[in-house]
């Protein structure tokens, strides 16, 4: 029969055996994703991707339509939702502490963050592509920017709040006035947060595929112009990858990683190039 | 930027002089000479009061912070708010410049007078109240960018000056301060890089180039080390010369080091004002005494 | 001595807010009213649209198992049915999982390998969706019919109470191999959210439980965990919230058929699979606005979920300590 002691400390053990064996299976998966995910696609990286548009099955091809087209569409919804998204998490830090109303943005706010994806989607269908007739990269911003709000309200929130309140009562025991004082003091203080919550807004949509599903659809052909249905990267390669056709497979593989990687390097990026700057972290 | 012109003060107000009123709906305002009370009796010709409290009372919400105090502040000396945690010297500092309106439920009710002006009237406008009242606060905050820029801060609110005349400001002000040796070759690094009595002293600079006429500071030494701590004491023996300076401090021996006149207050009431020698050696009042000789803290 | 007038000390001025201050003020308000009316935009576009089918169908579109365009017969039943169980799934891997790796992050792991685990896993949760399904497809799905299911299969079926789960063909799609994927999708997710705030506890805290002779084990249950409750269930809700909704992972590995079976080895469907496949195809008003009908439920359910998490957060957390 074992003792108290005993039995408490076989508990801990296995309990911490238990924690390594999860973070080892887990690092499992993350190393065999990867892996495959360059092995797969590696082989079909050629600088046609980048040259040639996405050719109907059978022939070869490229993505460059596709990739011109995402990099159109994460630029779009990050313009619209960005300094909207800032200056919301401003009121939400600056004005609206301790009152009911920014409680509830904040709930709201919450929400908008956690909600599907593609609900964006079937929300902008409705509003755009229904009321204007077709399909359009405007949509698609639409949708995207509707992702990048709530994420960008949450960052810059949460990275004014940790600016000390005694920076704020300098600058206005100075006489500066409010907006001087959040606009040439709080927001330098607060800068390198800010900027990485853009940048990890600008990952998370570069990646997202179901909103675009039904806004801004996709395009075979080469097409800059935003009225109409425009091709991205996560929606071919969904199309690609969903059909039965070989080459069609292998585009998918290199886009797919040429996805990933940007979007690895990016949050690479932003979390240490910016981690620099953050004063006290 | 503003381009106003700072008005000129008056000079000091002698006994039986009266004030013009002004036109505006402002509360009663009586003559600064009627019925002095406290530590200027007996010292009236040589010392004209810059700031009046007038029964002031203030309120954390529900919280009675400070009970009807009255008492007066010289000019151009150094006068101590002493007394335990809590007892509302900070606070009676903070309505000088109203600083505490960045807070909503802090409410002050009474008069504070500087220069004979009520300047707790919504009337005033808070920037330039600002201007003329400066604050160094507790915990050195360097703005997020150059030391040149952090001194130019607040002059820029005010006064639009060329590039030769803005840099003799910010010379001015560090000489001042007691820092210009320390930082003239690197004046475009960030103030955040110094140490943190530096930056205590450039807080200090930053305050005095908007060329305030009253320095409040709270506890300015209390987050720094002995020897910062000393330098602070030394650059306020040569700034009363040219301010009123006004410091809360929970350190007894820097009050009775550094001021001329002291204050104890005790949860929310002034208990005693004087001489900092009288109230050091000679303390009309029992709680002041069992203060200063430790029977409490 | 001659009384001049003395020009006051302070400018008279109206004490209304500067223009400047009270532009600044608007905008940053208006933004934040955009934030609230989304949301309101978006469940009013979605009753909207889904209108002629709930009118059509009424409550008991809900419980109806049909799916038939043809004959535009539509219910909802199967695709709840598989959102709600391949969330479960996913949610019952993924807690223990995360849990396990916030642990040893923060009390098992030396200090050279905190680093470097934390970001990777912060990574994980960077890859797109989309990444993780064809994945599932392409490289999990037939590894896990040829190797795993039929062991499974033929050991587990014949169990009394639990066999009907693993009944069925292998074919590595499914319902389980949906979970399984969503699970190490939202992982991720619950593990930063859980290690950041399990690193906010004092180290003053810690240290008195382990002056007192506590394991690691029961520090961290004890004393951790109560601490950072209000984190932690939100870093769940979060995960919770991102496996309701899931799409793209979702879709390449569910089987997208409209059937419903106990056997977690059949096919399903979840409502974003079901969207995102048949959105684009629906070639009658009813059909598309029965689609919208299940957004909106989605929409609905997400919503009672997050929210009933911030109840929860208000209920047991400490007033917030704002500056007074």
């Amino acid at each position: 029969m074992m003792t108290l002691y005993q039995r408490r400390r076989l508990y801990n053990a296995t309990l911490l055996s238990l924690a390594t064996l999860a973070t080892v299976f887990g690092l499992f998966w993350l190393a065999w994703l990867l892996i495959t995910l360059v092995g797969q696609g590696i082989g079909w990286i050629t600088p046609t991707i980048f040259t040639q548009i996405t050719p109907p099955p059978g022939s070869a091809g490229g993505l460059s339509n596709a990739i011109v087209g995402s990099i159109m569409l994460t630029l779009g919804g990050i313009t619209i939702g960005a300094p909207i998204g800032i200056l919301a998490g401003t009121y939400l830090a600056e004005f609206g502490r301790g009152r009911v109303i920014a409680a509830i943005v904040r709930f709201i706010n919450s929400i908008l963050l956690s909600a599907p994806s593609i609900i964006m989607g079937v929300f902008v269908y409705e509003l755009v592509v229904l009321t204007t007739g077709h399909f359009s990269g405007w949509a698609g911003i639409l949708a995207l920017a509707l992702i990048v709000l709530p994420v960008v309200v949450r960052t810059t929130e949460d990275m004014l709040r940790l600016v000390p309140d005694a920076m704020r009562e300098a600058a206005a025991a100075l006489g500066a006035p409010k907006w001087k004082v959040v606009m040439s003091v709080v927001y330098r203080a607060a800068r390198a947060g800010i900027m990485t919550g853009v940048l990890l807004a600008i990952a998370r949509i570069s990646g997202e595929t179901a909103p675009l599903l039904f806004t801004a659809l996709n395009n075979q052909f080469w097409n800059t112009n935003l009225g109409k249905p425009i091709a991205n990267l996560p929606v071919v390669i969904f199309q690609f990858a969903m059909s039965p056709y070989e080459d069609w497979h292998h585009l998918a593989w290199a886009g797919a990683l040429f996805i990933t990687f940007s979007i690895l390097l990016l949050n690479i990026f932003a979390r240490f190039a910016l981690r620099e700057r953050l004063p006290g972290l | 930027m503003r381009e106003t012109e700072i008005p000129a003060l008056r000079p000091p107000m002698v006994a039986d002089e009266q004030p013009p009123v002004p036109t505006h709906a402002a509360p009663l305002l009586t003559p600064v000479g009627e019925g002095k009370a406290g530590p200027l009796r007996g010292v009236e010709s040589a010392l004209a009061s810059k700031v009046v409290v007038r029964n002031l009372n203030f309120y954390y919400g529900k919280q009675h912070s400070l009970k009807s105090i009255s008492l007066e502040i010289p000019e151009k000396r150094v006068t101590a708010f002493i007394g335990p945690s809590g007892c509302g010297k900070s606070t009676l500092l903070r309505t000088f410049n109203r600083i505490y309106e960045l807070y909503p439920k802090h409410t002050a009710i009474g008069e504070v007078l500087i220069d004979g002006m009520n300047v707790l009237n919504k009337d005033y406008d808070l920037n330039m109240l600002r201007s003329k009242v400066g604050m160094v606060f507790q915990k050195p905050t360097p703005f997020p960018m150059s030391i040149y820029d952090n001194i130019t801060f607040g002059v820029r609110l005010y006064h639009k000056l060329s590039r030769r005349q803005m840099d003799e400001r910010v010379e001015k002000a560090l000489r001042r301060a007691a820092l210009w040796d320390e930082v003239k070759d690197k004046l475009n690094q960030d103030g955040t890089q110094l140490s943190g009595g530096q930056q205590q002293r450039l807080c200090i600079a930053r305050a005095i180039a908007v060329q305030p006429e009253v320095l409040l500071l709270d506890e300015p030494a209390s987050a720094l080390d002995p020897i910062s701590t000393l330098k602070i004491e030394e650059l306020i023996n040569e700034l009363k010369v040219d301010y009123t300076i006004v410091i809360v401090t929970h350190n007894m021996q820097q009050a009775a080091r550094v001021s001329d006149f002291t204050a104890f207050l005790y949860v929310g009431n002034l208990i005693e004002m004087g001489p900092t020698k009288t109230i050091f050696t000679n303390p009309k009042e029992k709680q002041t005494e069992d203060y200063i000789t430790g029977r409490y803290g | 001595m001659t009384l001049a007038i003395k020009p006051p000390l302070l400018d008279i001025r109206p004490s209304r807010t500067p223009l400047p201050d009270r532009l600044f003020r608007a905008c940053t308000a208006f933004a934040a009213l955009l934030v609230f009316g989304s949301v309101i935009a978006i469940l009013v576009a979605l009753w909207m649209g889904a209108w002629p089918a709930l009118h059509k169908f009424g409550i008991g579109f809900l419980g109806s198992t049909a799916w038939n365009p043809v004959t535009s017969e539509f219910g909802a039943f199967v695709a709840i049915y598989g959102t709600l169980v391949s969330t479960l799934v996913a949610m019952l891997i993924a807690v223990p999982l995360s849990f396990g790796i916030a642990l040893f992050i923060t009390e098992l792991a030396p200090r050279w390998l905190k680093r470097p685990v934390g970001t990777a896993i912060e990574l994980l949760a960077a890859i797109p969706s989309i990444i993780y399904g064809m994945w599932g497809l392409f490289i999990f799905a037939p590894l896990f019919a040829d190797h795993v299911q039929p062991w499974v299969t033929d050991h587990l079926a014949g169990v009394p109470l639990l066999g009907f789960l693993f009944d069925g063909p292998s074919m590595g799609i499914g319902m389980f191999t949906a979970g399984l994927i969503l699970a190490i999708m939202i992982t991720p997710f619950i593990t930063a959210v859980t290690r950041d705030v399990f690193e906010l506890v004092p180290p003053v805290l810690k240290e008195s439980a382990y002056g007192l002779g506590a394991t690691t084990t029961e520090v961290v249950l004890k004393v951790v965990l109560p601490y950072t409750k209000i984190g932690v269930i939100g870093g769940l809700m979060l995960g919770l919230g991102r496996a309701l909704g899931e799409t793209m992972a979702v879709t390449f590995v569910i089987g997208n058929a409209y059937h419903l079976s106990s056997s977690l080895f059949m096919p399903g469907t979840t409502i974003s699979a079901t969207l995102a496949n048949e959105f684009t195809e629906a070639v009658t008003p009813i059909y598309t606005s029965s689609l919208i009908a299940l957004g909106l439920i989605l929409f609905v359910i997400t919503f009672v979920v997050l929210a009933l998490a911030q109840l929860l957060i208000l209920r047991t957390a400490q007033p917030r300590l704002h500056r007074t």
